[in-house]
């Protein structure tokens, strides 16, 4: 584990403890994160974007979990969208504009500054945000299916 | 003046849908956008309508070359909510198994990339070579496409009979050393038509995010199977394969590398298969609350799946990201300043899958 990276994540605007939860693997939940500041820091670190994870909230909200590597360590930054939004990490990271572009897609939520924020898995003409539907025991209740 | 030429998204390099909008002036391709979502599925809100035993055969079907993997990443994920120990036996299979998926999925690529070349002979000798990987995973699972082989705490299946497999698996190998290894690393027609052509610079790769042999062409030692070890890696002393030329023909030798590295995996793990159970005496149908990540090196490169429990026998979420979620944008950096001709062989390069892509 990279000891000043750990410190310097922490030190970021809006950030929180890190948590520990397996020899790799590091989490971090600080709703109001700094999300350019954070890619900013990971770019110069030469840590990569793995992936965006995005789970619908309740009250039209949005968690975004923000999964990068660098060697043998995963960060996996959780952080929560207002009134929807975050800013875009695209300019500063290429592998976000796609992941981006698919959460738009799916949650409907927007990423401010993104240099191409055309739909990308779906017609435009169709709404955005069809994966917000609840999962697990909630959603079976909401769907009104047994065990 | 530019020519907007747009490939796709049906078109004669790959048997899936997506599109190539290519812009041009004369001969030399000056930018590239690509367009996906033609086979959009929506697997992961699917996901969590099914409980996890109707998981496993849903994410099976995210792709058609790599469904072993999917199944496995997910099932990774569940035990490691559940903190459920996977039998020795079972991760000596399941190592077995995707590095026979790789092979397979390696040979399929070569010969697709032969064909784009013209190199009709070299993609009929491939796809034979090919063939004998797919009676092997038949032999095995009783299947060609989607095995079944992973459920959550193990294996489905055990290999009845290492011996049938070891010598198949030898005669592949012999396959791989006489014909593919060098032809692509010696022919005239395999350098000519891939040395120097769809640079993807070092500072790029990691820019893009790229994985897999993408990467490892770039230069980047980066490997699930190293990097976060799983199933029986350790144990077999997994062996990267990096080249640092960046170009297709990087790309081909790292596959081509590859190919006997897993050959090498399979017999090991053959001969040193340890006894014991599959998989747990009971099915696993719920999982406790909690959230997991886990990553798996599948052909393509690293897949990653975010899975959430509420601790009933659905999933919060299911997040699937693919190794060519993060490859196919690329080809707009390999293509800048490429002639027109070689955009076939770049974007084959990527071994792109739509099935993953638009899951």
């Amino acid at each position: 584990m990279n000891e000043t990276l750990e410190t310097r994540l922490e030190t970021l605007p809006g950030a929180a403890a890190l948590e520990r939860r397996a020899a790799h693997e590091l989490w971090m939940t600080a709703p109001a994160l700094d999300v350019t500041a954070l890619a900013a820091l990971m770019l110069e670190q030469g840590a990569r974007l793995s992936t965006m994870t995005a789970l619908a909230l309740e009250g039209g909200e949005t968690e975004v979990i923000y999964h990068y590597i660098l060697g043998q360590a995963g960060y996996h930054l959780r952080v929560h969208t207002r009134s929807n939004c975050l800013p875009s990490v695209a300019p500063i990271t290429a592998a976000a504009d796609w992941i981006e572009r698919e959460i738009m897609d799916l949650f409907a939520v927007t990423f401010i500054g993104h240099p191409n924020p055309a739909r990308l898995l779906r017609p435009a003409q169709l709404e955005a945000g069809y994966f917000r539907e609840p999962g697990g025991a909630a959603g079976k209740a909401a769907r009104g299916q047994q065990d | 003046m530019p020519y907007r030429i747009p490939i796709g998204p049906y078109h004669p390099a790959l048997e899936e849908p997506y599109k190539l909008n290519i812009q041009s002036k004369g001969e030399i391709v000056e930018d590239v956008s690509v367009e996906v979502g033609f086979v959009h599925r929506a697997i992961e809100l699917l996901a969590q309508r099914r409980n996890y035993v109707q998981d496993l055969v849903l994410v099976e079907r995210v792709c058609g070359i790599c469904s072993n993997i999917h199944t496995l990443t997910f099932s990774m994920a569940a035990e490691q909510i559940a903190s459920i120990r996977v039998p020795d036996r079972a991760r000596y299979i399941r190592t077995i198994m995707a590095e026979l998926e790789r092979l397979h999925s390696h040979l399929l690529w070569a010969g697709v990339g032969s064909e784009d070349i013209g190199f009709q002979t070299m993609f009929m000798e491939i796809y034979a070579l090919r063939e004998k990987v797919m009676d092997v995973l038949e032999i095995i699972s009783g299947n060609r496409v989607n095995y079944s082989m992973n459920c959550i705490g193990g294996v489905n299946r055990d290999i009845t009979d290492p011996d049938t497999v070891l010598a198949a698996v030898r005669e592949i190998r012999a396959g791989i050393e006489k014909t593919i290894i060098p032809i692509f690393t010696a022919n005239r027609t395999i350098l000519a038509r891939t040395r120097g052509v769809g640079v993807l610079s070092r500072e790029d790769a990691v820019a893009y995010g790229v994985v897999g042999p993408i990467a490892r062409a770039s230069g980047l030692a980066i490997d699930v199977r190293q990097d976060f070890s799983y199933a029986a890696y350790e144990e077999l002393g997994f062996k990267i394969v990096t080249q640092d030329t960046c170009d297709v023909m990087a790309r081909v030798v790292v596959r081509a590398l590859e190919m006997l590295e897993s050959c090498r995996l399979i017999e090991k793990a053959l001969l040193e298969l340890p006894g014991g159970p599959l998989r747990p005496s009971e099915l696993v149908t719920v999982i406790p609350a909690g959230e997991a990540v886990a990553r798996v090196e599948a052909p393509r490169g690293e897949v990653v799946y975010y899975l959430k429990s509420d601790g009933s026998d659905t999933p919060v979420r299911v997040k699937i990201r693919t190794p060519s979620d993060l490859n196919i944008p690329s080809v707009r950096a390999m293509a800048r300043g490429q002639a027109l001709g070689d955009m076939a062989i770049i974007q084959a390069s990527v071994d792109p899958c739509c099935s993953c892509t638009d899951r």
